[in-house]
């Protein structure tokens, strides 16, 4: 069966970090990402307001 | 009475304006020269471009807005600068030239005190031969018509795997040192997610290429954020991207040539390499409109306002000085050009002082890196200055400008949608801050590591998907539009 190694033969693909289950579960999570969205929205404004004067 | 003249209905030109006429008492003279009357809502093209939006829902027509804002619109291309008039008109103007059918080709000098040069890029299809879409095999999503053409040819492949047909997608930068890799970086990952989506997968073989060093530079020479307990670089977000959705990648290449089935490119070893395709959706190189400037005599003073690229030269510090060498205060902070104060170039339009990745050059001599980027964000920012600055002198009689936004002071937000739905869409929010590394105030990392992120998740999706209405809703100039931040 084709592993890994054999598809990527050590070139730039084989190295990169891969997110897992729970990372992945994460990223989709209904409530998770409500909480990220305002936090996001929150991290933006901040750049937002202080960029320009 | 003052007589403000913009050139450029995009990002930075729509906001300027729509900001001028706002702080301004209508006695004053704003005009506007477009060559089409609609503004679109460029980020949004990238759904276009995989069928999820028509045109008509990223753009509008300007005419009406104007109209209601009491601000002339003229439907024309800007050519020839005057900004000390000449033997027969004493003040500054700029000639233009009709683009509407019926008085195409008709030119008009209109005159100005304070004029803004909001003209964003040339796109330079031209620089790579056999880049322009509509070639055969070659899309591109630059404008909403050529989105709506790549959509097109997307079909036309989608339908090719359905029976059967394997298809090689490429997806990257047309140009040895083009920018906005952002934006073809959400386009491959849109058309995987509607690849997988159909289940063709594996039909299709989806590859990035790309001038950039490394992976995740987009321009900016990289970014490093938190993640997972540790403080990694863009690198590893942009590659690990692509390795759990199966997509390759060539980096460092210079694309140089395509024909219709097949990519020729340089990489920074000087090799000549091929891609093969069967769809390809390259960005081009940016320049300049090539635009010409006179002096009252008539002399060409074209060098005096422009690069050799064709942007225009502001506040910036232009000298030629090394890579280590560069710093956030060679970046200009109020887009005036030195030499006619009354003159500003906000967004793309002006010429940054060098790249912000570092310059890096083939074995052949050929400059294979990123240039740099002027996204959304920042364009309307100094659109929003510009107006401020103007909207200042005009009152008080100084030119104070006490307003100021420079790209090595503020951040930039970037959405890097990744596919499509409400609940099964995910985006990339991509921050940075400030967008040019300052390593003087942050040795380390080059930027604030807690306003510097990237975070893909479902949340990205309902941000980008609100920032698509938002934006629309303020360049509308719907009810209570300035509280919506650029
Ligand atoms: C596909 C795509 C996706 C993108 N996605 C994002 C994103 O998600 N986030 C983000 O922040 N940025 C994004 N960007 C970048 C963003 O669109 C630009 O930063 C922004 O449009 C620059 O604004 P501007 O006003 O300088 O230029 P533009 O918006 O290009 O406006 C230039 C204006 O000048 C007019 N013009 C051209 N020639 C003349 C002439 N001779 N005379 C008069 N007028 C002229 C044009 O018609 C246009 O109205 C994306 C870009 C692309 C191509």
């Amino acid at each position: 069966m084709e592993n890994r190694l054999i598809i990527t033969k050590y070139s730039d693909q084989y190295y990169p970090p891969t997110p897992n289950n729970f990372t992945l579960f994460l990223r989709k999570s209904v409530l998770f990402q409500i909480i990220r969205f305002f936090i996001l929205n929150y991290k933006i404004m901040k750049i937002l307001i202080k960029g320009h004067s | 009475m003052a007589k403000i003249l913009i050139l450029g209905a995009g990002v930075a030109g729509h906001t300027a304006a729509a900001y001028l006429q706002r702080g301004l008492n209508k006695k004053h003279e704003i005009t506007v020269v477009s060559p089409t009357s609609t503004y679109q809502w460029i980020p949004s093209n990238i759904w276009v471009g995989v069928g999820r939006m028509t045109p008509e829902e990223i753009k509008f027509d300007l005419r009406p807005l104007y109209k209601k804002w009491g601000i002339n619109f003229i439907q024309a291309k800007a050519q020839n600068f005057f900004p000390e008039g000449d033997a027969e008109i004493k003040s500054a103007y700029i000639e233009v030239e009709y683009t509407t059918k019926e008085e195409a080709g008709l030119k008009q000098k209109i005159e100005y005190d304070y004029l803004i040069n909001a003209t964003g890029p040339k796109l330079n299809f031209e620089a790579t031969e056999g880049l322009a879409p509509g070639n055969g095999n070659i899309a591109s999503v630059c404008t909403f018509g050529h989105a709506s053409h790549a959509w097109e040819l997307f079909q036309e492949k989608l339908d090719l795997m359905q029976n059967g047909q394997k298809q090689i997608f490429v997806i990257g930068t047309g140009h040895p040192t083009a920018t906005c890799q952002g934006a073809a970086f959400e386009y491959i990952l849109n058309v995987d997610f509607e690849i997988k989506r159909r289940g063709l997968e594996k039909f299709a073989e989806v590859i990035w290429i790309t001038n950039e060093y490394e992976l995740g530079d987009f321009g900016m020479g990289g970014a490093f954020i938190p993640k997972g307990g540790f403080i990694s670089n863009t690198k590893l977000f942009a590659e690990s991207y692509f390795v759990e959705r199966n997509i390759t990648w060539i980096k460092r290449a210079g694309v140089k040539k395509l024909d219709d089935h097949k990519i020729y490119y340089e990489n920074l070893d000087g090799e000549y390499l091929e891609q093969a395709y069967d769809f390809a959706m390259l960005i081009p190189g940016f320049a300049g409109h090539g635009f010409k400037a006179y002096d009252k005599n008539g002399a060409d003073i074209s060098t005096k306002l422009f690069t050799p690229s064709g942007l225009m030269k502001v506040d910036a510090d232009y000298t030629q000085k090394p890579f280590e060498q560069w710093s956030i205060n060679d970046w200009p902070e109020t887009y005036q050009n030195p030499s006619y104060p009354n003159i500003f170039a906000p967004g793309i339009a002006f010429a940054p002082p060098h790249s912000i990745s570092k310059p890096m050059t083939s074995k052949n001599g050929t400059a294979i890196f990123a240039s740099a980027p002027r996204t959304g964000m920042p364009s309307g920012i100094m659109g929003k200055v510009t107006a401020d600055n103007i909207i200042d002198w005009i009152k008080t009689g100084n030119a104070t400008m006490k307003h100021k936004a420079s790209m090595g002071r503020m951040g930039a937000a970037c959405i890097v949608s990744a596919g499509y739905g409400m609940s099964k869409g995910t985006a990339a929010t991509m921050t940075v801050n400030p967008v040019v590394p300052d390593w003087d105030k942050y040795p380390d990392w080059g930027r604030d590591i807690n306003t510097t992120m990237g975070e893909p998740g479902l949340a990205g999706h309902w941000l980008k998907w609100l920032m698509h209405y938002m934006f629309l809703y303020k360049a509308k100039g719907k009810p209570f539009w300035w509280l919506i931040p650029e």
